[in-house]
């Protein structure tokens, strides 16, 4: 009898432990994927980073992605 | 007798218990405070669609029926649990939501703070352990009924004869049953048709005809007790009960022009704000007449600048109406009709001045139009009126990077961020961005990195990412980088230039060549790609 109670009691435990993860995961959903449509490709140009150190070879050739914009 | 005395203890804790339970329950818990919390609960997290909304509508019944059962005049509570009632049943934009929580917080908090700090605690606990009550119990009415007409049979006395018939009616109003309804508040009318008591049952009687869907008699009950008694407290909110009545019948015009009048005959009551409100939330949702809403809306800002609904209507019911012209400006950016989207933006301006996503996209047609000066200032004007919109922010940072302002973009994007938590990708997208210029990759890591966390598909900033490893040297990095950007985005031309690139400096040609000339398939004419292929046959002397 004692031994079937603390087994319910551990499952029930495991039960609300998956609920509470599921639940809390489900509250993180990523947004909709957005458009952007304004991007831009722009020329990147670093020689160093802000420490001055130098940049990796040929990092000036790299292209990096411009800004975007969003609608609603 | 030994096993009494082993274990008495437990019994008087039970017992004790159930007292306080039970005094708990009856005399010091507000029950609709449980379904009001549980409403808004529902309203800030569950409520996405407009169906959804119909289960917020069945918590405020009971408390509305406890509400219009007290024996003085109803407060003002019932007049907003009415309206998110009426939103809740009628609404036709999924962001009226908004009206609905501002009534029931502001319910809420007048109840805590009439109630105070121990009870509303008790309250908050009642939430939390127990459910809301959604309907009635049938039975326990119908005790209450048995029991009321047994006190009335042996009641002689005018006055506790009269209170008796006036609870019976209200019993009967719970219990939905109109035909004895009217007989019990009648009854209590004849009893003494001068006392206070017989103008609540008055009042009560008609607020039954609402109830059951007799709006023609209700508005006309409502209108006589107005009448009757205009000095008494009961005339003003019969006025604006005879407006909902109207409301509820679906003739919008009538209960706007009853708002209307509620408003001018009596500006200094405590139903003028609302009835202002209405008059335009009416005139906007059901009579189509935007100009009207905004007159109306306006006016109640001027007169009461301080007030919650007034604020409310500022920040939240202007935008909403402005939205139309908002989401046409935007939809017309993407057309690249520069001109059209202004005038739509411009639309929007003008019922919400404070809608900062309509000034930051007047400001991406002002760049796109050529005009940057024009952009910049409208981009700051944006950022002024709403640094919380996180759509202005995103579109302001665009602005002020294309612009070449790219401290003004970190100093925004930081200023934002410190303000609340950001949750669109775009936004640490285009701060990384702004990083980057700056050279401040370790920054650019982060932003990019948070931007990749709420949106994995996010290739551009897989591909930005890829180019911060690379300045810093981290090769192996960059190149896995690079591929996730095209694993998610196989013809994206920059990200198969970057991975070439990257072969091209560690010396493994042949991949570099390959990514080059998928590059030229997706681009033809792509002329750096050309010369790094061109620089690979040179030194391999054939053509990989």
């Amino acid at each position: 009898m004692k031994k079937g109670f603390w087994i319910l009691m551990l499952v029930a435990m495991v039960a609300i432990s998956v609920y509470i993860i599921s639940s809390a995961r489900a509250k993180q959903a990523m947004p909709p994927r957005e458009d952007v449509s304004g991007k831009e490709a722009s020329a990147f140009s670093p020689k160093e980073d802000a420490l001055g150190k130098p940049a990796g070879k040929g990092s000036e050739q790299l292209k990096v992605s411009g800004p975007v914009w969003v609608e609603e | 007798m030994s096993f009494l005395r082993n274990t008495y203890k437990i019994f008087v804790v039970i017992i004790l218990a159930v007292v306080f339970f039970t005094a708990y329950n009856v005399y010091l818990v507000d029950r609709s405070m449980v379904n009001l919390r549980t409403a808004l609960e529902k309203a800030t997290l569950e409520a996405k669609t407009i169906n959804d909304f119909n289960r917020i509508k069945s918590l405020l019944k009971v408390p509305i029926l406890k509400e219009i059962a007290r024996t003085d005049a109803p407060s003002k509570d019932l007049i907003y649990m009415e309206l998110a009632e009426n939103v809740a049943s009628s609404a036709k934009d999924t962001k009226q939501i908004e009206d609905i929580k501002l009534y029931l917080k502001t319910i809420i908090s007048a109840k805590e703070k009439e109630r105070g700090g121990f009870s509303s605690f008790l309250d908050k606990l009642n939430t939390a352990l127990f459910g809301p009550t959604v309907t009635l119990s049938m039975p326990e009415l119908e005790a209450k009924e048995k029991k009321l007409i047994a006190r009335i049979a042996r009641t002689k006395q005018k006055e506790p004869l009269q209170r008796l018939y006036y609870d019976l009616g209200n019993v009967y109003l719970q219990m939905s049953d109109l035909p004895k309804t009217e007989e019990a508040f009648l009854r209590a009318i004849d009893i003494d048709p001068t006392s206070d008591l017989a103008t609540k049952a008055k009042f009560n009687l008609a607020w039954s005809y609402k109830h059951a869907g007799e709006y023609d008699k209700a508005v006309s009950q409502f209108r006589d007790l107005a009448k009757e008694h205009p000095k008494n407290e009961l005339a003003i909110k019969s006025q604006y009960e005879a407006a909902d009545a109207l409301y509820k019948k679906g003739d919008y015009q009538q209960a706007k022009d009853s708002y209307v009048d509620l408003a001018g005959q009596h500006p200094g009551s405590s139903e003028s704000d609302i009835a202002l409100f209405q008059a335009g939330y009416v005139s906007y949702f059901n009579l189509n007449d935007t100009d009207s809403a905004v007159k109306y809306f306006s006016e109640l800002e001027n007169e009461f600048p301080q007030n919650v609904i007034a604020k409310h209507t500022k920040e939240k019911t202007r935008k909403i109406m402005a939205s139309e012209y908002n989401r046409a400006g935007y939809m017309l950016l993407r057309a690249k009709d520069y001109l059209k989207a202004i005038e739509n933006f411009d639309k929007a301006l003008g019922i919400a001045p404070d809608y900062g996503r309509s000034m930051a996209g007047k400001g991406l047609a002002s760049y796109w139009l050529g005009d940057k000066a024009e952009a910049l200032s409208q981009a700051r004007r944006a950022m002024e009126i709403s640094m919380d919109d996180e759509v202005a922010v995103i579109n302001a940072l665009f602005i002020f990077i294309n612009c070449k302002e790219i401290d003004e973009a970190i100093r925004v994007g930081e200023q934002a961020l410190a303000g609340k938590a950001m949750e669109r990708s775009e936004f640490y997208y285009n701060l990384g961005y702004a990083y980057v210029i700056k050279a401040n990759i370790d920054k650019a890591y982060r932003e990019f990195g948070r931007s990749i966390k709420l949106n994995p598909d996010f290739i551009f900033a897989y591909n930005n990412l890829g180019c911060s490893f690379w300045v810093e040297r981290k090769y192996s990095d960059a190149v896995n980088k690079f591929r996730e950007a095209i694993d998610r985005g196989e013809d994206y031309a920059e990200a198969h230039f970057n991975l070439g690139v990257a072969y091209f400096y560690l010396n493994q040609l042949e991949d570099a060549a390959k990514e080059f000339k998928r590059v030229l398939v997706i681009k033809p004419g792509y002329q750096e790609a050309q010369d790094f292929l061109d620089k690979i046959k040179e030194t391999l002397k054939y053509e990989p």
